[in-house]
């Protein structure tokens, strides 16, 4: 098998597939919805906290009556999630046709989780806080503050271990940073990680190889055939004579 | 089509997008009247308190619209809202409410045959506060609520202060039309 060296295909990305029109539109439509849902949970969110305790029906006079529009925000509330989630299915479902898992850190779903607690911590903070909060001494703005200290550190440690995650994948020696080798379907790469699980993108790397101890090697030609072969290269004066008998030599022992 | 990028891009957009509609609605909620109303800044005879005859006049033909054929059988106004039972030929009456921004919000429906008034003066409860603020030197945001009393054949109205004055001189009655006030504790002249 002859094996040579491509200078042109060394350092170059191995080429990937892309997700296809379906596929671009699962991808599209997943992080539309994503948006909506984040943008939409926050919405509701900060709409709850603004209007506090309430209560509506019957026929007295509530002190706090919930205002019109209350119930449509608390589905809304609730539906941006389901919603979020359609738009990760969508998503991944668009990666899935081109034959690509999600990334593996700082994925979609990383993101989603982080922004939804982060809006959501401004929207309570917004409420608190904002130019237009209500301090009507009820528990309202209380809870509002609550969840703004406990939403942040939900959003940010995901944020900061998906980033850890992330720049660790990318300190690893790269596969397709070594020549690649014509006459083989892949890298044959002495740096290529020679441990179980490979990243999930892209081919994996083919490590060279080693016979293990104990094993023998493949056997030598045969004395006849290199014989033959010498007196090929003598004849054709690729070798001298001398060089001949040396070699002959060696090979009879 | 590289996924790092992609995701970069929308997170760009989500985190902008989110932001801005957080802070479109605590621009609009700065100057909501119901916002307001919950932040106690719409009080006594302010520009936006349905104690005024301007404001509940438009109140009250929203309700007039709603149900064309409807009679009140209730009303009770305070400057952050006014509450109202609605009765209609079908003899079902709707609790309704309109709020500082003069929205109605109809919570409930029951029976009833009361016979209601088909119109209601809405100058009525400014001018009684006004005349109780003059008698007693309390100021408009010193009122409770106003309600209508006395049914269809002796209607009028009842104003209740919340501070200014001594406990029990803080109850008022006035005709209809919102003269003849006086304490609840004189007797009718």
């Amino acid at each position: 098998v002859s094996i040579s060296v491509s200078p042109s295909a060394a350092g170059s990305a191995p080429e990937r597939s892309g997700p296809g029109a379906g596929g671009a539109l699962l991808i599209l439509a997943g992080l539309v919805t994503c948006t909506a849902a984040v943008a939409g949970f926050c919405w509701a969110l900060y709409s709850v906290m603004r209007i506090g305790t309430c209560a509506t029906g019957g026929p007295y006079v509530s002190a706090r009556p919930c205002p019109p529009g209350t119930g449509t925000k608390i589905v809304l509330l609730v539906g941006s999630i389901f919603g979020g989630l359609l738009g990760i299915a969508l998503y991944s479902a668009g990666w899935a046709r081109a034959g690509r898992a999600g990334r593996a850190g700082l994925g979609l779903g990383t993101l989603m989780w982080s922004f939804t607690f982060l809006g959501a911590a401004a929207a309570c903070g917004l409420a608190a806080f904002g130019p237009a909060a209500v301090d009507d001494g009820g528990g309202a703005k209380i809870a509002a503050i609550t969840l703004f200290v406990v939403f942040i550190p939900m959003g940010v440690i995901p944020l900061i271990g998906g980033l850890a995650l992330g720049g660790r994948r990318r300190r690893r020696p790269k596969p397709d940073a070594a020549p690649r080798l014509e006459g083989i379907p892949g890298d044959l790469s002495p740096a290529a990680p020679t441990g179980p699980a490979a990243p999930a993108s892209g081919p994996a790397p083919i490590v060279p190889f080693t016979p293990m101890p104990g094993v023998p090697a493949p056997a030598e030609d045969d004395p006849v055939e290199q014989l033959e072969r010498l007196a090929k290269l003598r004849d054709s004066g690729a070798i001298t004579a001398a060089e001949f008998e040396r070699l002959k030599r060696e090979i009879l022992g | 089509v590289r996924e790092g990028p992609l995701l970069a891009v929308w997170a760009i957009v989500t985190l902008a997008l989110t932001a801005g509609v957080l802070w479109r609605a605590e621009s609009r909620a700065v100057d909501d009247p119901v916002q307001k109303a919950a932040r106690g800044e719409v009080t006594g005879l302010g520009a936006l308190s349905l104690v005024r005859e301007e404001r509940l006049a438009a109140g009250l033909r929203k309700v007039r619209e709603r149900w064309p054929d409807g009679r009140i059988v209730g009303l009770r106004v305070e400057p952050t809202r006014a509450d109202l039972s609605v009765r209609t030929p079908d003899f079902v009456v709707h609790q309704v409410r309109i709020d500082a921004g003069l929205g109605l919000d109809e919570s409930s429906t029951s029976e009833g045959v009361e016979e209601g008034l088909a119109e209601v003066p809405a100058g009525a409860p400014e001018r009684i506060l006004r005349a109780v603020n003059r008698r007693t030197g309390t100021a408009p945001e010193d009122v409770d609520y106003v309600n209508l009393t006395g049914g269809a054949e002796n209607p009028g109205w009842f104003l209740k202060l919340e501070r200014g004055t001594r406990p029990d001189r803080r109850d008022y009655v006035a005709r209809l039309d919102g003269t003849g006030v006086r304490g609840n504790w004189e007797p009718a002249r």
